[in-house]
């Protein structure tokens, strides 16, 4: 259905002691991690990072040309992973459905 | 071409919840994103998908349909007026700090319906083509001019169906307005806040007027059958009443639901409660807390169920798209259509917090009069913005099939209606509620699947709410 160059790596975990996914303490503890972003995935990637923090008001990201970097003193780097494949996952199901979205209300609307 | 018409949401219990446009949902884990996102969707991931109706292809007509039924059924048809909340008079005989329409004084002249302002009410009535009327008497305190509801019910006699709400604060009874409380069509409804010390705390000032409510509210609950009289509070998140005493307060006088408000952003409460126009973490908690023990208190007495109001309603608009009507929760929120406001003036409102907010000097948003008309250009500007089908955020939001459009909400509070909807109170209360009814539904706590189901008004509890696909 869907093709993707993209590669997340996690880089790391900064100011952070010990790694403890389940029970961080809110301010006290910043993990960051650094997704790879392929060619054909920059323009959905550099969109889909704009939307983290406001659907996530815990997350912050920043995109970068070829990459992005999400942080947050609430989700352990592997949740900052997965939060970030399932919005750029969103992102792309968005932009390639939206002719097909937009048909579909068009002929609701008639 | 095959199209995926999913949204996702990293959610905090559920693992990744993927809904349709439709609203139809599934739960499922991060590996299946990965599939998805690299394109190695696996044939078992092809079946689930096309027998859920989450695949469309082009040539498929079949699927296409019935994916656009159920959207169709997401997407508000408003039917003629047959919902109005009337305004007889804006006096009052109270003075809550956070009183939203800023009411008049008691003796003040000037704030109750002309006879001609009555006569256009009445000739508005006698133009109505349904046969299902709902009114609303609202005020200021309504029960203030029996003679004007009396008049106005007289006048719905011809409507098959008939639901007349008053609006009271339930500080006086006459017999006047008890006669009217008798009729099988009339309902009450009131606020309590709930113990007596915070209900005196909050509205009437002194212990004396919170006894005569409280007298007058037990002698109607005794008086007439359950499902009559409702109630809901309002709540300063500053300082809200201890979660089991607001409960007892409503399940000692067999009150069965609760609708948890905070204190609106609107008329007095803008300049005495400036903090009510953002809902801080502590009023999500908080809520969350009482939900939490409505749950656990319908486990532990099984002989009656308490729900919260809103939670209901937005656990419905999930599973019964199309069946709730609640209208500050509709996508798109026709104004001026199925449902007006009148004022005391005669001046006609498309909701009751765009009176409030002309009553507050803050913008007008009238879309007419009772003795003109409201289908003018006013009334369409308004239903121009008045969907959340092509917002930028709403259309990457997951709750969108569920969620509605409130731009009276947004002028409140921000002045504009296009502020980013995402900094919005109105979205982030919604995106913290479906995140809270998700968690739920997809919760295995026995006590919780009992209440959802109650609250879906089913006749037994399912195994599960939601499926799961890995």
């Amino acid at each position: 259905l869907i093709q993707s160059d993209l590669i997340c790596q996690l880089s790391q975990a900064v100011d952070r002691p010990s790694f403890n996914p389940t029970g961080k303490l809110g301010g006290q503890l910043t993990d960051r991690i650094r997704c790879e972003v392929g060619s054909h995935d920059q323009a959905i990637a550099i969109h889909a990072a704009e939307w983290v923090s406001r659907f996530y008001p815990d997350v912050s990201a920043r995109a970068h040309i070829d990459y992005v970097e999400l942080e947050s003193d609430r989700r352990s780097p592997t949740q900052l992973d997965q939060l970030w494949r399932t919005v750029l996952t969103n992102e792309r199901l968005i932009v390639e459905g939206a002719a097909s979205r937009a048909s579909l209300l068009t002929d609701l609307m008639a | 071409v095959t199209t995926l018409p999913l949204r996702l949401r990293d959610h905090p219990t559920a693992g990744v919840l993927c809904v349709n446009d439709s609203g139809r949902f599934f739960a499922t884990s991060a590996s299946f994103v990965d599939r998805v996102l690299e394109g190695r969707c696996t044939t078992d991931d092809l079946h689930f998908l096309d027998r859920e109706g989450h695949l469309l292809r082009d040539d498929d007509a079949f699927t296409k349909l019935a994916h656009l039924y159920a959207l169709s059924k997401r997407i508000v048809q408003p039917g003629s007026l047959d919902y109005l909340i009337l305004v007889p008079t804006l006096r009052c005989n109270l003075s809550c700090s956070y009183c939203q329409v800023s009411r008049a004084g008691l003796g003040q002249p000037g704030f109750d319906w002309s006879e001609a302002t009555l006569a256009a009410v009445l000739g508005r009535l006698d133009e109505l083509p349904g046969e299902r009327i709902k009114i609303e008497f609202q005020g200021g305190e309504p029960t203030l001019r029996p003679d004007l509801i009396r008049a106005v019910i007289a006048r719905c006699e011809r409507f098959l169906e008939r639901q007349f709400v008053i609006c009271t604060n339930l500080q006086e009874l006459s017999a006047d307005i008890l006669e009217i409380f008798d009729r099988p069509d009339v309902f009450i409804s009131t606020s309590l806040d709930g113990d007596a010390q915070t209900h005196a705390r909050n509205r009437t000032a002194d212990s004396a007027a919170t006894q005569r409510f409280l007298a007058n509210l037990n002698s109607l609950v005794a008086r007439y059958p359950a499902g009559k009289i409702s109630a809901l509070p309002t709540i300063d998140p500053m300082a809200p009443p201890d979660v089991d005493a607001l409960l007892d307060s409503y399940a000692t006088l067999g009150l069965d639901s609760i609708f948890l408000r905070p204190i609106n952003f609107q008329g007095f409460a803008r300049k005495r409660h400036r903090g009510s126009r953002e809902q801080q973490e502590n009023w999500r908690a908080y809520y969350r807390r009482v939900v939490r023990r409505i749950i656990e208190r319908n486990w532990e007495d099984k002989s009656r169920i308490l729900e919260e109001t809103y939670f209901s309603i937005c656990l419905r608009r999930i599973f019964h798209p199309g069946a709730e009507r609640h209208v500050d929760l509709r996508n798109p929120n026709p104004m001026g259509v199925d449902y007006i406001v009148v004022d005391h003036d005669g001046i006609v409102y498309p909701t009751d917090e765009a009176r409030m907010l002309a009553r507050s000097g803050v913008i007008d948003l009238s879309i007419g009069d009772v003795f003109n008309g409201w289908n003018g250009t006013a009334r369409d500007e308004l239903n121009r913005c008045s969907t959340n089908q092509f917002d930028p955020a709403c259309q990457r939001c997951a709750y969108q099939p569920y969620c509605g459009r409130d731009i009276v909400d947004d002028i409140a509070r921000y002045g504009r209606i296009d502020v980013p909807r995402t900094d919005t109170e109105f979205c982030r209360r919604h995106l913290h509620l479906f995140d809270f009814i998700f968690e739920l539904i997809y919760s295995d706590d026995p006590a919780a699947r009992y209440s959802l189901a109650r609250w879906l008004r089913l006749p037994a509890t399912p195994d599960q709410y939601g499926i799961t696909h890995q």
